[in-house]
């Protein structure tokens, strides 16, 4: 399988603040990727960098094997929704999907009208008159109905309440299912994630904290509970994610390929949400460490 | 990409379409009897002697004319003005401000092109609004022009109204849009990007007639002794004067009036008693005693279409400049 996203050492920098620093992942084709992380972890930066609306720092970014938005044939196999999903304010819903048939030489024009019509979108509308609901699924026509091999979503259910925010979820699953289409998404909403995402990235600290198939992750770690223990009595081949210790007992999160035997520790699988949260937690430790124990800065991605 | 450029424009487009037709259906039907006016006074044939008192009066005794010649030249000024603020500094700055621009530049379509025809499409628009503008006022103008304004010795070639005129506002239209989109790309935002774009606008107008446009070519310099009358002694508040025996060429751009003296000294003359409270008389003998000389710089009237041309080549060349600016500036901004 050919990598949809490839990054190498890819570092961004704004003037003095690092939004990404030595990113490093590659994702496979077919699969729709959850990218997670605390706001300012760097999710954005990464995906405009995907998309071509930011030009990196230093290391090297290709998309679909090459570089983003390197010429028109490029731009047309990417899809972007970005976040608040803009839309030109002044343009009814139909004149959007005339821009995306004029812009666009792959434009599915009925693919694009089939939706508008199934999403209950006035046609005559102008799109700055939209609920935040209807222009994040406007957005999503007009990326989708470009015939995208990847499609490239920022945050795009943030803003959107609970109805919303399923529906479109709803209908990006129904697009994948639809086109064969490569999906990255962005999220700060676990639970969203979960419901529609194969493929997991974790971005916290400006670094990619971890990434792989949620199958594998959810089967390489566990949760321990068991007597108290020290860190350094624990089989060589864990990883401690996480762990909290009571006077008694210790709590861990920990990965591991091979099978817990220990008949001390009591072994619970791992939900996707607290997987996620640990490494985010490691992610914030690290960063406090190296900011010489204050908080770190408030930053934007 | 031409369909969204003229769908985000075709407002603009009628408003400026309005604008234009008002203008030329309000000085077509007064200019008309303007000229109508001018020819029962003996215009054309009138310039030649010298003699178009009765159109001046004419038209001095109309207020209505009167107004529509000054707001002509206004009009023809602002128009690339108001251009540049709502036509140029929003292109980008408003898909910046609002985030559009990552819808707009992730379309199957190079920055490069879609600035490209936007710029294409809009400043052609705008030469054409602000041409069509000044052939409106340039027309209606002429015969006031002609005589030299309405008794300030006000022609065509003169600062203020060379730029209201011919096919130089054509050429600050073109320039207005390409500094609106640059400044608009450099501020990013929408109404400080106007702003911004007012200003500097306002200051290339300023600069260029004063220091610029002078020198498009060298002046033609005549020398002539003072030896009798007719003398036009002008007397300036803090006591100085200046002495002229001839009138400017006719449409001439009068550059400096100096005095040199005997020995060919530039010399700065007091009003002394003679001029300031004696009679003509005494101050005409109290001149001529000083062997003055009279020198006059100009650019004679047969310069004016060069210098339309020429300075409507500088405008469009640093459009051009402007342009390439933005190019680079779009492909180079996230």
């Amino acid at each position: 399988m050919t990598a949809v996203l490839e990054t190498r050492a890819l570092v961004k920098r704004y003037r003095k603040q690092t939004a990404l620093a030595d990113c490093t992942v590659s994702v496979p084709a077919g699969r729709v990727v959850g990218l997670v992380g605390p706001n300012g972890a760097g999710k954005t930066t990464l995906l405009q960098l995907a998309v071509g609306l930011l030009a990196p720092t230093s290391g090297a970014i290709e998309v679909l094997g090459r570089r983003p938005a390197e010429d028109s044939e490029q731009l047309a196999r990417v899809g972007f929704v970005a976040q608040d999903t803009p839309c030109l304010a002044a343009l009814s819903v139909a004149d959007h999907l005339r821009m995306g048939a004029h812009l666009n030489p792959g434009w599915d024009a009925e693919l694009g009208r089939r939706r508008v019509e199934d999403l209950d979108l006035d046609p005559a509308q102008r799109a700055g008159q939209l609920s935040g609901g209807q222009r994040a699924q406007l957005a999503l026509t007009m990326a989708i109905a470009k015939r995208p091999d990847l499609l490239v979503l920022d945050e795009p259910v943030a803003s959107l309440d609970p109805l919303a925010r399923r529906e479109f979820l709803q209908s990006l699953m129904e697009a994948v299912a639809d086109q064969q289409v490569s999906v990255v998404m962005s999220s700060h909403l676990v639970a969203d994630l979960e419901r529609v995402c194969d493929y997991l990235i974790v971005l916290a600290d400006s670094r990619v904290q971890l990434t792989g198939t949620v199958d594998d992750l959810l089967a390489a770690h566990h949760r321990l509970t068991g007597p108290r223990r020290d860190g350094s009595r624990l089989p060589g081949d864990w990883q401690v994610i996480q762990a909290s210790h009571t006077e008694r007992q210790s709590t861990l999160l920990i990965r591991s390929d091979s099978p817990v035997l220990d008949p001390a520790w009591t072994v619970e699988p791992v939900g996707m949400e607290d997987l996620v949260l640990a490494y985010m937690q490691r992610g914030a430790a690290e960063q406090r460490r190296r900011h010489g124990g204050a908080p770190g800065p408030a930053s934007t991605a | 990409m031409t369909w969204l450029a003229w769908r985000q424009f075709r407002t603009q487009a009628l408003a400026a379409l309005v604008v234009v037709v008002a203008v030329a259906t309000g000085y077509g039907a007064t200019g008309v009897q303007l000229h109508d006016l001018a020819k029962a006074s003996g215009y054309p044939a009138c310039i030649t002697v010298g003699r178009c008192h009765a159109f001046i009066s004419a038209v001095q005794a109309s207020g209505r004319y009167q107004f529509l010649y000054s707001a002509g030249t206004v009009l023809v000024y602002g128009a690339p003005a108001l251009i540049g603020i709502f036509w140029g500094a929003p292109l980008v700055a408003r898909e910046l401000e609002s985030g559009s621009f990552r819808l707009l530049w992730t379309q199957s379509i190079s920055r490069t092109r879609w600035l490209t025809v936007k710029l294409v499409l809009i400043g052609v628009a705008a030469m054409i609004t602000a041409e069509l503008l000044t052939l409106v006022v340039t027309w209606w103008c002429a015969p006031i022009d002609a005589v030299g304004g309405i008794g300030m010795g006000a022609y065509r070639f003169s600062p203020l109204q060379f730029g209201a005129r011919g096919i130089v506002p054509l050429g600050y239209a073109a320039f207005a849009v390409s500094l609106g989109v640059a400044v608009g790309l450099v501020v990013r935002r929408t109404l400080p990007a106007m702003a911004v774009t007012f200003a500097v606008f306002l200051a290339v107008q300023v600069v260029v007639p004063i220091w610029i446009r002078p020198h498009l070519a060298a002046p033609v310099v005549r020398s002539v002794s003072i030896t009798g009358r007719p003398m036009n002694i002008q007397i300036s508040d803090p006591g100085q004067m200046l002495v002229m025996s001839t009138d400017p060429p006719l449409g001439a751009w009068t550059l400096s009036e100096v005095n040199r003296d005997a020995t060919g000294h530039l010399i700065s003359l007091r009003a002394t008693d003679a001029c300031l409270q004696e009679s003509p008389d005494a101050c005409t003998e109290y001149v001529l005693r000083l062997h003055l000389t009279e020198e006059l710089s100009y650019q004679p009237a047969n310069r004016y279409w060069p210098f339309q041309i020429y300075e409507t080549g500088i405008f469009l060349a640093l459009s051009l400049a402007l342009a390439g600016f933005s190019t680079r500036r779009v492909n180079r901004i996230a």
